[in-house]
């Protein structure tokens, strides 16, 4: 039988909480993440799935949120900037592009971290050209990405020897 | 937020099929959405329903029972079929193609099936398979039919889908004795400026070409195969001079017979030239693969 809806309700954790909404179909995935949840470290911008500053992990894969109805989330494990840092200490990714200014204005930076993170579970160890090339779809207008790949690099090594 | 829809999940494909038929231009068919959201977001579709078609058991890939043709599901993602072929060395064309299919994030959430049915030009899949002469398998209220690609990607955004009708699979034919295959794209934006595929097959002899193929995307308003260059190539002697001569005619044949459309990726002059180099290049690698795919063959 079709199942025909205008609204869906959805259980899915986010950062680890539990969460049970019921959502419009209609409903993008930022704007739940945004609006409904507060959770304004996820950015919005080229709204097409290009530029990559909406990036969040859906069951550990990076998906650009902009583009992504949020009724699918249902069931699903959803990590946003913000549940990676535990209490006041951060992600060794997040510390590492600190460390090496990988960031400027910081618009990019949160999908950037997100989209190494997804990278770095695939590969603990990827060399420069792998990491360009994973990375090519997150686009950074402030740092000329050099700072990115030596703090991505800085990332595994300490993940790697944690 | 998008305007007003609603989501229909059906239960079967027939189900689908019938929704589809019943409401017309009103219902889409929605898989990955990558494609059709942003068409929503731009106005340029506004379905009052999308029909949800990744719960019907349409996804994975699987051999036939040859063991040689390649059945794909239409609701197969970009990175699943990455993955898929990137493990297998007879595959490097498939794993280089959908590895250059815009991003990672893309890939995880796109379909296949989806790509296909968008008939957007400026992609990759379509070029690859029509270079190996796939079809596509859709099911519509009544049953099912194959179509050859040429056949189903008309025109740019226009294929031969017809209201009712849902793409359930591509089906890659087996490739031919010693050959290999190559897909090279080429772009500075995030879709393909150009994308080449091109398939070369020898001889027992494992030198003598016995057949070529050449397809051409992006640069015009669907996938073309160029006959008149791949014929250039027939019967030529490929470990010799013979073959850099024949691979500049066939190459500047392409450049000359292929459809193009001067768009925001570059004049009609500037993409003739790419037609050139990159079907140049994309038949030397692919001659390379023969060559090895013979030697394979011939230590067994």
């Amino acid at each position: 039988m079709n199942r025909v809806s205008e609204r869906r309700r959805i259980r899915c954790k986010v950062n680890g909480h539990d969460i049970d909404r019921e959502v419009p179909v209609t409903q993008l995935l930022v704007d739940f993440i945004r609006e409904d949840l507060n959770l304004t470290g996820t950015k919005r911008s080229c709204d097409v799935q290009v530029c990559g500053v909406c990036t969040v992990l859906v069951d550990g894969r990076p998906v650009s949120a902009c583009t992504y109805l949020a009724f699918e989330a249902d069931g699903a494990e959803i990590q946003t900037i913000e549940g990676l840092a535990s209490g006041s200490e951060l992600h060794p990714i997040q510390q590492a592009f600190l460390d090496e200014n990988a960031t400027q204005c910081g618009y990019c930076t949160p999908g950037m971290i997100l989209a190494t993170k997804s990278l770095l579970e695939d590969d603990a160890q990827p060399n420069r050209e792998r990491i360009r090339d994973y990375l090519k779809g997150n686009l950074c207008r402030c740092t000329g990405y050099q700072p990115i790949l030596s703090a991505v690099v800085l990332a595994s090594e300490r993940i790697r020897h944690d | 937020m998008l305007k007003s829809f609603r989501i229909c999940e059906p239960g079967s494909v027939e189900e689908a099929c019938e929704f589809l038929a019943q409401h017309g231009l009103a219902a889409a068919v929605y898989a990955g959405g990558t494609e059709l959201l942003l068409a929503m977001k731009e106005d340029l579709l506004a379905p009052e329903y999308l029909v949800d078609v990744k719960h019907l058991g349409l996804g994975g890939i699987s051999f036939s029972s040859s063991g040689r043709e390649v059945r794909i599901g239409a609701t197969t993602t970009h990175r699943e079929l990455e993955a898929w072929s990137a493990s297998r060395s007879q595959w490097e064309a498939l794993a280089e193609m959908e590895h250059g299919v815009a991003n990672v994030r893309v890939r995880n959430q796109g379909t296949i099936g989806g790509n296909l049915c968008f008939g957007e030009p400026h992609a990759d899949p379509g070029t690859l398979l029509s270079a190996w002469d796939a079809s596509v398998e859709i099911t519509d209220p009544h049953g099912r039919r194959q179509l050859p690609i040429g056949g189903f990607l008309l025109d740019e955004f226009a294929t031969a889908l017809a209201e009712g009708d849902v793409m359930t699979a591509v089906v890659i034919p087996p490739a031919p004795a010693r050959s290999g295959t190559a897909y090279l794209r080429f772009g500075f934006l995030e879709r393909p400026t150009i994308g080449v595929a091109t398939q070369v097959a020898l001889d027992p002899d494992g030198e003598t070409v016995s057949q070529t193929r050449i397809a051409v995307g992006a640069v015009g308003p669907r996938p073309e195969r160029i006959e008149p260059a791949e014929s250039e190539l027939v019967g030529v002697h490929s470990g010799t001079g013979e073959w850099p001569m024949a691979v500049a005619r066939a190459a500047s044949r392409a450049a000359e017979t292929c459809t193009v459309a001067a768009d925001a990726h570059g004049s009609e002059d500037y993409k003739r030239h790419l037609v050139e180099v990159f079907v140049w290049r994309a038949l030397e690698v692919a001659r390379a693969r023969a060559h090895a795919d013979a030697a394979r063959n011939a230590g067994q």
